[in-house]
């Protein structure tokens, strides 16, 4: 224990001064902030923490960047590439919201205050929920309270700015009401190098007979950490359905921790990582069952290809009131070389006895009969590979009802690929 | 079209083909059969060029250039198609975007425009229609959670969008119902014409009834050890393998 302070103690002091300072934030809770700079020594994974043996921030925290200042906005015409036409945007700058450079009209939108923060999510959870709350960059609560726009989603725009050089710590707390319907569409973009930590939290409750579903992209730039953690929870007959593409930064974990509180809920989610170079990408899942009759699946892939790792931790948790549980998990892994490595870990946690639970993971290299059957058809090598590789990730896609953002992702992807044969061809 | 001298071919260092000899002329139509083990399938994976088969001795010459020379798809684009006998599953790849794949690759090889997507969508239609073959079939990834007869009618269409000039049919019969094997026959004959050659490869005198080739020739050993007109495919149903002096075990084992 001794030990791990002596590590925490300059991190902590590296944080705890740069506090005060009136540029690295908006948000005034200093109490919150106290608190939570108090959990930094236990929660953040720098010791020996089992849900964070396979992605290491040690490195990271022996020396972390500091915290970034407010940056001039960036024109309107720079990141409206990056926008869906009629549709709200949230659009943040270095982590800074930016009401001028969004679309809110018809939002329920405000600042996150010490109310709201952290009902949802657990900043003593080892990870970095509590950095978060501690250093808080910006943060906003949204509150979907009517209407049924299932299919228009709310964007919100993480952009990094040109030569970015820090860390920020951005909050989203959601409120889907009772019996209303919340689509969500969250997208991170570098906008120049950006080198630093990005250590997003967003914590959602759907209310009862309401849904929520969840988009992510992640394409921040390739030499950043991206830390992001949801937390859930959801009330009685409620649905969530989340869907995460990751391509950027050389270290990301996408973690989700939700909670099944109430009879009836639903939660399906579903990711995919596409990694090359020395890219590492972590999912890890935390579902709890907390109440009887709700269901869970989870399907997680990931491309692997050079010197990449992927890392799937996947927990479920049953509880022994939680009967009729059916909970769902599978990991596909896609190693492209020699080199690339995957690690899956599926824990399931059963104290209930009227369950339905499965697990699985696979880890692969292309399936040369495929391949075969694909060129045999005139089909060259290289567009073979992609083809299963498409084939591989857009199983996924369907889950994406909107059609801009289904054809987004198949874009992204195919631009993933492309890249790919330029590298070999060059090389 | 197809000349085979001397061939020996091996995989894992096992010797499957040991000295085999075939001439295909343009437009004609030959049956190769035989027991299992014989090595009829390993000659349509040589010839359409998959890995691990190493060719120790003789040559190949198709259309005059040597076939050996050439990658699996390339062969394609030369005009050689393998229909296989168990055609592969391929998940999340929906067949239209693999048809079109396939056959604008191949147009690309040849020199020729590729298919704009409305036209394409047209041909394939039709060419599916004739070999009845439901439209949503085309809609789902290949071949995964087809019937053995669906399987086998989806490489026919494969065949009639990309027209090859020489088509190895590899027990395209296995598996089949009579309504289905006269379907699948009656795509293949649809594809004979004087400037398009075929090899087909069977354990049965069945197919060869809706097919009727110009020639048979019967396998064993890695050899070919009879070659004969129709009636040979007759004989061989009537009194086995057997009149040949193969042993029973031979054919037995089909």
């Amino acid at each position: 224990m001794s030990n791990i302070q002596n590590l925490t103690s300059p991190i902590v002091e590296h944080y705890r001064s740069q506090l005060g300072t009136d540029s690295t934030s908006v948000l005034d809770f200093p109490n919150l902030r106290g608190r939570a700079l108090n959990l930094l020594r236990q929660t953040l994974p720098i010791g020996k923490v089992e849900n964070w043996k396979y992605t290491d921030l040690r490195k990271y925290f022996r020396s972390p960047f500091q915290l970034v200042c407010r940056p001039s906005p960036v024109s309107k015409e720079k990141i409206k590439p990056f926008m869906i036409a009629d549709s709200p945007c949230v659009v943040f700058l270095d982590g800074f919201f930016f009401p001028e450079l969004s679309v809110v009209e018809g939002l329920s939108i405000s600042p996150v205050d010490e109310k709201v923060v952290g009902i949802v999510a657990n900043m003593e959870r080892p990870g970095l929920t509590a950095l978060n709350t501690a250093v808080m960059t910006d943060g906003v609560s949204i509150n979907v309270n009517g209407g049924k726009c299932t299919n228009i989603p709310i964007q919100i725009l993480y952009f990094t700015t040109d030569d970015f050089e820090g860390e920020c710590h951005t909050r989203i707390v959601l409120t889907v009401e009772n019996e209303c319907d919340a689509f969500l569409f969250e997208r991170h973009i570098s906008l120049g190098r950006a080198k630093g930590l990005i250590n997003n939290v967003i914590e959602f409750s759907v209310g009862a007979d309401a849904s929520l579903q969840h988009i992510v992209l992640q394409q921040a730039g390739t030499d950043l950490h991206h830390i992001s953690s949801r937390f859930g929870c959801l009330s009685r007959n409620a649905k969530v359905r989340g869907f995460q593409m990751v391509t950027g930064s050389a270290l990301s974990r996408a973690e989700t921790v939700v909670s099944l509180a109430c009879e009836g809920g639903r939660a399906k989610f579903s990711g995919i990582a596409l990694m090359r170079d020395r890219q590492h990408c972590d999912f890890t899942t935390d579902i709890s069952h907390d109440a009887p009759n709700c269901h869970s699946s989870q399907v997680f892939k990931n491309v692997v290809a050079e010197r990449a790792r992927s890392v799937f931790q996947g927990r479920v948790y049953v509880a022994r009131d939680a009967q009729s549980t059916e909970a769902n998990q599978l990991n596909r892994n896609l190693l492209l070389s020699r080199q690339a490595r995957a690690d899956a870990k599926p824990e399931l946690i059963i104290h209930a006895d009227d369950v339905k639970c499965s697990h699985g993971a696979t880890v692969g290299d292309l399936d040369e009969e495929a391949l075969f059957y694909l060129k045999s058809r005139g089909i060259p090598a290289d567009e073979a590979r992609s083809l299963l590789i498409k084939g591989f990730a857009s199983e996924l896609f369907e889950e994406i009802a909107n059609p801009d953002l289904a054809s987004l992702m198949e874009e992204t992807l195919k631009k993933w690929l492309i890249k790919g044969w330029k590298e070999r061809v060059a090389a | 079209m197809l000349s085979i001298k001397d061939l020996h071919a091996e995989i894992d260092g096992k010797e499957i083909l040991r000295g085999l000899n075939l001439e295909i002329d343009t437009g004609e139509i030959h049956a190769i059969m035989g027991p299992n083990g014989s090595g009829k399938s390993t000659l349509s994976y040589v010839l359409s060029g998959r890995e691990g088969y190493a060719v120790t001795k003789g040559e190949i010459l198709y259309k005059g250039k040597d076939l050996l020379k050439l990658t699996v798809e390339e062969r394609a684009g030369e005009g050689i198609f393998l229909a296989f006998q168990y055609p592969v599953e391929i998940p999340g790849v929906t067949g239209l975007s693999f048809l079109r794949t396939a056959l604008n690759a191949v147009k690309r090889y040849r020199g020729e425009k590729e298919v704009p997507a409305t036209e394409f969508l047209k041909l394939a239609r039709e060419k599916a229609e004739g070999l009845k073959m439901d439209q949503a079939m085309l809609k789902r990834f290949v071949n995964v959670g087809f019937s053995g007869g669906e399987k086998k009618r989806n490489e026919v269409l494969q065949m009639a969008l990309l027209e090859p000039s020489l088509a190895l049919l590899d027990e395209t019969d296995s598996g089949l119902d009579i309504d289905a094997l006269k379907l699948v026959s009656k795509g293949v004959n649809a594809l004979r014409s004087p400037q398009r050659s075929a090899l087909v490869i069977t354990h049965y005198q069945r197919l060869l009834n809706y097919i009727v080739p110009d020639k048979i020739h019967v396998l064993a050993k890695g050899k070919i050890v009879e070659t004969g007109g129709k009636d040979l495919a007759l004989r061989l149903e009537e009194k086995g393998y057997s009149v040949l002096g193969l042993s029973d075990d031979e054919t037995q084992a089909a």
